[in-house]
């Protein structure tokens, strides 16, 4: 009992009336869950790419239009390094004191923006290289064979793909970032008011 | 199937720290089915990071630490989110009679309610308070001075007092 401040010790009586219970299988499942949760995104993410990185080289194979598969693979491989970066980097685990855990959050959020934004520097290049490459085709779109003309549609669907999943995942990393500066700021700040809680406020 | 010390540790881990994560997660969710799934995320964190203990800080502190950290983030995902439900009064208190219990818990969970009002700065000092920790201990788990615990415990507290005289009367 803390009563270092006035005297709490009726409050705090009060406060440890409530004493729950948890069963150990269901923090077990719970961990299992989310661990298994991660690891299908981080298989979602590199099977997709995995898998437009072969189907720019089965097109390549096929329609011998070297250049553009070529740009989209590089593409591709480059899209998976910045990825396995994201993933690898540690996450705080709070073990720090509060404000440390949040500026290293918060840190942690500009970094992957960063990359984001590296990400998608990249893919509006690539789709500015794809566009050079396949100007001719397009010009003459009717001597072109269809089947290049399928492969660039493909290869540009899949790189479009790429830039709708950044910004998703830029728009959730700016949401936390705000999320957690909001916190930051809150915390740091002492409030002047001696305003009385009401518990119709609580949120 | 987890190692037996890691089921070993989860089993002390509930024993001692499973009360306290519960009460620091509904003093911030006023929603009783999300502050359980929170006080569970909160479990699992400390879980996961009990490896990495190594007496930095007295173990108390340490989970505090997680739980605020956790509590924070969920906040600040959960302040876009639509309004939360009104708060349920179906908290289990352990009392010495049926009616005794039910007046207790109804304390309690206006107790809490009025935590949850208090401003973040302020809440934070409260329930550690109230969970009896020191005001080094506090200051070691939010990461602000001493003179800062003091300062908002004393506020924390001349509000939370005002606001349960308000309530009896």
């Amino acid at each position: 009992m803390s009563d270092e401040f006035g005297n709490w010790s009726d409050l705090a009586r009060l406060w440890h009336a409530h004493c729950a219970t948890f069963r150990s299988a269901d923090i077990e499942k719970l961990a299992r869950r989310q661990r298994l949760q991660m690891q299908a995104l981080a298989a979602a993410e590199a099977s997709g790419l995995a898998l437009t990185f072969i189907g720019a080289a089965v097109i390549a194979m096929q329609t011998a239009f070297i250049a553009m598969p070529a740009i989209s693979m590089v593409f591709f491989a480059f899209c998976a390094y910045l990825q396995y970066r994201m993933r690898l980097e540690p996450r705080p685990s709070g073990g720090d004191n509060l404000i440390t855990s949040l500026d290293a959050s918060i840190a942690l959020e500009q970094w992957t923006l960063a990359q984001l934004g590296i990400g998608r520097a990249v893919t509006f290049v690539t789709l500015a290289a794809i566009g050079m490459v396949a100007s001719d085709h397009l010009r003459f779109s009717a001597t072109t064979p269809p089947a290049r003309l399928w492969a660039l549609l493909a290869i540009t669907a899949a790189i479009a793909a790429v830039l709708v999943w950044n910004l998703v995942l830029t728009r959730r990393a700016r949401a936390r970032m705000r999320g957690l500066e909001e916190y930051s700021g809150l915390l740091r700040s002492i409030p002047e008011s001696h305003s009385r809680p009401k518990p119709d406020d609580a949120r | 199937m987890f190692p037996d010390a890691a089921a070993a540790d989860l089993q002390r881990l509930l024993r001692e720290f499973a009360p306290m994560c519960q009460r620091l997660a509904a003093s911030h969710e006023a929603d009783a089915d999300r502050a359980r799934d929170l006080a569970q995320d909160i479990l699992v964190a400390v879980w996961r990071a009990w490896p990495a203990f190594r007496g930095q800080c007295s173990e108390r502190t340490y989970v505090a630490r997680i739980a605020q950290y956790r509590i924070a983030t969920h906040i600040s995902r959960a302040v876009r989110e639509p309004a939360l439900a009104p708060l349920t009064e179906d908290l289990v208190a352990f009392g010495p009679g049926p009616e005794d219990s039910a007046i207790r818990t109804d304390e309690h969970a206006r107790l809490t309610a009025l935590v949850r009002a208090l401003p973040i700065a302020l809440r934070e000092v409260a329930v550690l308070l109230l969970e009896g920790f020191s005001a080094a201990e506090i200051a070691d788990t939010l990461g602000i001075t001493t003179n800062a615990v003091a300062i908002r415990g004393t506020r924390a507290r001349e509000a939370l007092r005002a606001a349960v005289e308000d309530f009896h009367e």
